[in-house]
């Protein structure tokens, strides 16, 4: 006797992908409300508050571009799955 | 005693593999349900009384096989959140797995049948299923049923109203037919934990602090099912005015089973934590309609030294129903 149909085994590859893609999302978020923290801090100083923002820019790019990747691959992850779970059902 | 437990749920028919692979998505159907029925993902289970781990169709063919020895009394046992019908399953004095329908049939003739749900959905929405899956039951069953006993472990127990009062409101003739309903670790007044993790969640997100807001919002994940329970919800909250407190099924007599997690029920921490779960039913200070304020106190029994999930399969319990369901 199995443990799985194959329609919950697409389930539960469905709700993998989802969970990682709102961890993915919530990560950056985080991430990206730390990260202007202390820019925040240091823009409050006027001489400095140019130079500052664009590190920020900088590296706020930098963390949409890692995160972006990460979506691809759980993207890319998802599609690999969902092949091989067709593959298995597929009639002889 | 040997012999009386064909009917048992799953656990003894079924590899064990197969048991924990349904015991996790009752899980997960329990805590992330309602989300899983919106994006239709394959692991939302469908309401169903089950046979054998097998949904049980309703047709009169596949009654006939399931319940070769039919009768007109019937029972039906709805499990808790995060739950499904192999939580009724324990162990009888002989050693053997027994269930409160199990024993039933044996005892006293009642032909039992266990409900399967996604318990993450709304209570009021499994309460409508419930209502409707028990109409189809009585038109597809191969007798004329007489008595219905209903038997609701923790929020299996606010399904079973909800269900009655669907029932009512719709005119459902199985509703005229239930004698007896009893309510097992049921949080008629919501449960503390749930109302814990909703003041949690208020209070993360008043903290200006991004890891608060994110530890706010994963715990806000929750499902509907599990949001029901902080307040006891039977039907859909109006807007703003909270639940609507409904009436309880006057044709029918009401039993509460408790759990206290001392031997003695007025122990502090039996007084705070009831069960673990679920706190004990009290008169004083009871809110009206409450059941502890409607149910008379020959209908509430507390058990010491059980906790939440024993109220499900404890021959002790079990005893208590016998013994109400006998009375006449």
């Amino acid at each position: 006797m199995s443990s799985f149909s194959i329609e919950q085994i697409r389930g539960l590859k469905d709700l993998v992908v989802d969970g990682v893609a709102a961890g993915i999302d919530a990560s950056e978020r985080l991430q990206q409300a730390i990260t202007r923290q202390p820019y925040a801090l240091l823009a409050q100083v006027e001489p400095i508050e140019a130079p500052v923002r664009m590190i920020e820019q900088c590296q706020l790019a930098v963390t949409t571009l890692v995160y972006a990747s990460l979506r691809g691959a759980n993207r890319a992850g998802a599609t690999l799955a969902g092949k091989i779970i067709d593959r298995v059902d597929a009639p002889d | 005693m040997k012999g009386l437990y064909a009917d048992v749920p799953y656990r003894t028919f079924a590899a064990q593999r197969s048991h924990w692979a349904a015991a996790g998505i009752s899980i997960l159907n329990g805590v992330f349900g309602d989300y899983l029925q919106q994006r239709q993902n394959g692991l939302a289970l469908r309401m169903a009384f089950m046979h054998r781990a097998r949904a049980l169709p309703m047709t009169r063919t596949q009654l006939q096989q399931a319940h070769p020895a039919a009768t007109a009394k019937l029972c039906v046992l709805v499990h808790g959140l995060c739950c499904n019908e192999s939580s009724w399953s324990g162990k009888a004095p002989d050693g053997s797995v027994m269930t409160y329908g199990s024993c039933l049939q044996a005892d006293l003739g009642y032909t039992p049948f266990y409900l399967r749900y996604n318990s993450g959905l709304p209570i009021a929405q499994n309460g409508a299923a419930l209502a409707a899956l028990l109409a189809e039951l009585l038109v597809a069953y191969p007798l004329a049923v007489e008595e219905i006993v209903l038997i609701g472990h923790s929020m299996g127990g606010l399904v079973l109203r909800s269900a009655c009062e669907a029932a009512g409101r719709q005119r459902l003739s199985w509703v005229q037919r239930v004698t007896r309903v009893f309510y097992l670790g049921t949080p008629h007044e919501g449960a503390p934990l749930k109302r814990l993790t909703h003041t949690a969640v208020a209070a993360l997100r008043t903290i200006p602090n991004p890891i608060a807001a994110l530890v706010g919002e994963a715990l806000d994940l929750r499902s509907r099912g599990i949001k029901d329970l902080r307040r006891g919800d039977v039907l859909a909250p109006s807007a703003a005015s909270g639940p609507t407190p409904i009436a309880w099924l006057a044709s029918a007599q009401h039993y509460l089973i408790a759990g206290s997690l001392t031997e003695n029920p007025q122990h502090i921490a039996s007084l705070l934590l009831g069960d673990a779960l679920v706190r004990l039913p009290r008169k004083k200070g009871a809110r009206a309609g409450s059941a502890a304020a409607v149910l008379p106190q020959q209908n509430i029994k507390v058990f010491g030294r059980m906790h939440h999930m024993q109220l499900a399969h404890d021959m002790a319990v079990y005893e208590q129903i016998r013994n109400w369901c006998a009375a006449g």
